[in-house]
């Protein structure tokens, strides 16, 4: 049991990032906008949450540890969120404005975003001084500072109480929070139906009388508040010093978005299946029958993208992305 | 001896009629109409922004590297070896092309898919197991100088090629979104080439990365460094422009490349129309996973050449490809003007460091043209808006302008 336990949390951590950046990214394609900007905007969201918590925007505070003595890991942790929640924004803005009032093309202005972002937070870390030393590009990370221990009373359930309750990270309950309200919003509101309309036929949509401008911009920012949080997120929870880089995490997400066929269940699903893929280089210990095969570790960590690709071409027959996703909408074009 | 003598008469004379014949009014006026092609003066003034935009930037981090105060005179400074960092002398400007030739051909590999309407985010994976078979090809074989350049390089093409393939060929058959498909060739990619790398056979210990001593393999020069002496220069240049006029010749005059654009422009329309949809999306992603091999080859197997290491990060160069193509608006030739300036604008950046200024800027300046480039468009149609309605209006205002003089006079009067 105990090795099924070590595994199943080392999945959790690695799923949740990428599900709720893969939420984002739904929220932005279902409104017919698609986001490859989702590893910029990560970056940004993780630059700008880590610098707040690093007590960077606070005048008298000068360390990381020094901010959670002053009121604590937990809401520092959600602070800094809040910080990168509005990098994000402000980031996916630009997006929005060029490929919906500009209706450029959306991946060359998301390509420009996945430039810029990752160049500006090294040099400014350089330029400025950020990190611990000023010679330095990356910024540390005092990620043990964090940790919520124990939940009290619901820690003491049997087995999840261990899973879910214990040593956890705050970004771990909002992602589950993201989960069921990115459901409630996309399949349950008006917004969530203008917002798939959009995606499906922008036309009918605005003859019926939706601002279709306005939901597409909503959708695109809503994506960008996602995708910052889980920037601050991934980091938090995986490097203790940040380089501007989420390895590619972002364009995952996009991948896991599409294998989840555009639906938040089945992305949660397909996220899962990935990330126990992926941690399957790191968890094989916990499997001593596939351990003894000796299988070198290239081939191990190769598999979730090659299971990914036959998934996908199993799968292809079912796969429906949203009708009008990457064109440009024209009121006068019809 | 005779029919040798024959025919290099014939062929001098077959040279001597073209330059003599050669229509230069015609093709002078076609390159002025294609320099003042809207287009084109929008990528222009996006690279002109984006310069604009790093330079601010620049001023505001700008700092005198002895007493670390703020100066102007340093970004000053800055924005010169930016500019002309590149071109300061012949060993630069050779360094410059030297380092042009694979981004050229990577952004003419993103920019062919972009063409036949296919995003190849896979460049990178593409030109990492192409640089690997190059490797392999150069340290494992042994052929006389000159052949052993050529199979080397082809086998970093069919490589590539055949990274390109899968992607294409799921995509054609069973319809699997390409994006995601090239996203995961990268990764299975690198971790593919981490593992072909510290192959005892081809491994060097003391360099932590792929034996790079392999004489005969080596892409040969040409006197090329006589051109630009004291740089590293070698005809890689020379191939990925011909590759890149190559390129367009397919792309513009061949029905090959009608094909393969039709396809890209409308699956149904061309299949209407009884193009192999199926053929054209696999032959498409191949070309453009041959180019990101080539471009690996001409990377790693030059005399002085990158090192191939085992770290499992995906070689960001295919990101670069799509903002060369990007900037080339997926224009064979343009890309070759892409690709240089990025390598260009590289080389500055890096001497650039002198002065305090972080390399990074490179991005920052790419990123800043991109994004012009994608709203250039409609920053074009606003401006010419506005022009018209200003025109509209001057013609409007032009008679009741003349009343209102004379009532300013007349108040004139009465005040005086």
């Amino acid at each position: 049991m105990a090795s099924f336990y070590d595994y199943f949390s080392l999945v959790l951590f690695f799923a949740i990032p990428l599900i709720m950046t893969a939420l984002g990214a739904l929220f932005s394609e279902r409104g017919g906008v698609v986001n490859i900007a989702m590893e910029g905007i990560m970056i940004v969201g993780a630059f700008v949450g880590i610098l707040f918590i690093n007590g960077k925007f606070t005048p008298g505070i000068n360390s990381a540890a020094e901010f959670t003595d002053a009121i604590g890991g937990v809401t520092v942790y959600l602070l800094g969120m809040l910080m990168a929640i509005i990098a994000g924004i402000v980031t996916s803005y630009l997006h929005a404005i060029a490929s919906i009032k500009m209706k450029a093309d959306q991946i060359i202005s998301a390509t420009a975003i996945n430039t810029l972002t990752p160049a500006l937070a090294l040099f400014l870390t350089m330029s400025l001084a950020l990190g611990e030393s000023p010679g330095t590009d990356k910024l540390p990370v005092s990620r043990g500072l964090y940790l919520i221990e124990e939940v009290p009373l619901l820690s003491k359930i049997p087995f999840f109480g261990e899973l879910f309750f214990q040593n956890v990270y705050p970004g771990f309950y909002i992602g589950v929070i993201v989960i069921i309200v990115t459901y409630i919003v996309i399949y349950k509101t008006k917004f969530g139906l203008r917002l798939r309309a959009c995606g499906e036929n922008p036309h009918a949509a605005d003859a019926a009388g939706v601002n279709i401008y306005k939901i597409r911009y909503l959708g695109v920012l809503i994506s960008g508040a996602i995708a910052g949080a889980s920037g601050f997120i991934f980091v938090i929870g995986f490097t203790i010093e940040f380089n501007a880089s989420v390895v590619g995490y972002g364009f995952l997400a996009i991948a896991v978005m599409i294998f989840g066929n555009w639906q938040p269940f089945k992305i949660v699903g397909a996220a899962f299946l990935f990330a126990g893929l992926l941690t399957l280089s790191d968890g094989i210990s916990f499997f001593p029958a596939l351990d003894n095969l000796d299988i070198p570790e290239g081939i191990i960590s190769m598999l979730p993208y090659l299971i990914t690709i036959i998934v996908l071409v199993l799968t292809s027959k079912n796969s429906r992305a949203p009708k009008s996703a990457g064109q440009i909408f024209d009121k006068g074009e019809r | 001896m005779e029919k040798v003598k024959q025919f290099f008469i014939n062929l001098w004379t077959t040279i001597k009629k073209f330059f003599v014949n050669f229509p230069y009014k015609k093709v002078s006026k076609k390159l002025l109409k294609y320099i003042t092609n809207p287009k084109v003066l929008n990528s222009f003034a996006a690279i002109f922004a984006g310069l604009l935009v790093g330079f601010i930037v620049m001023i505001f981090v700008a700092k005198n590297p002895f007493t670390q105060e703020w100066s102007f005179a340093t970004a000053i400074d800055g924005l010169e070896r930016l500019l002309g960092g590149g071109a300061k002398d012949l060993k630069n400007f050779g360094n410059v092309l030297f380092k042009a030739a694979p981004l050229i051909l990577v952004g003419l590999s993103v920019g062919f898919a972009f063409k036949t309407g296919l995003f190849n985010i896979g460049a990178s994976g593409q030109f990492m197991v192409g640089g690997a078979a190059a490797l392999y090809a150069a340290n494992l074989l042994t052929l006389p100088v000159g052949l052993h350049f050529i199979v080397a390089a082809l086998a970093g093409v069919i490589a590539g090629a055949f990274w390109g393939f899968i992607p294409g060929i799921l995509k054609a058959i069973y319809n699997v979104n390409e994006v995601i498909t090239t996203i995961m060739m990268n990764y299975v990619a690198m971790y593919l080439t981490v593992m072909m790398v510290t192959y005892p056979k081809v491994y060097d210990q003391g360099l932590t990365a792929i034996n790079t001593n392999f004489p005969t393999a080596h892409t040969p020069v040409l006197g090329l460094d006589k051109l630009f002496p004291g740089s590293n220069i070698d005809i890689s240049i020379i191939i990925a422009i011909l590759v890149a006029v190559l390129m367009w010749f397919i792309l513009e005059k061949t029905t090959l490349g009608y094909q393969l654009k039709a396809v890209g422009h409308s699956k149904d329309a061309s299949k209407y129309s009884g193009i192999n949809y199926k053929r054209s999306v696999a032959l498409s992603m191949m070309i453009a996973g041959g180019l990101a091999g080539l471009a690996a080859a001409l990377h790693y197997l030059p005399i002085k050449p990158a090192y191939f290491r085992p770290i499992e990060i995906i070689n960001p160069v295919g990101f670069e490809g799509i903002s060369i193509a990007l900037i080339g608006q997926s224009n064979p030739l343009a890309i070759i003007f892409s690709g240089t300036l990025i390598s260009y604008i590289k080389e500055g950046a890096s001497q650039m460091q002198l002065f305090g200024f972080n390399k990074e800027i490179t991005n920052i300046v790419i990123s800043v043209i991109i994004y012009m480039i994608a709203i250039s468009a409609y920053l074009g149609s606003v401006i010419s808006k506005r022009r018209e309605r200003k025109k509209e209006l001057e013609e409007e205002t032009k008679k009741p302008n003349r009343i209102d003089d004379e009532s300013v006079t007349k108040g004139g009067e009465i005040n005086g």
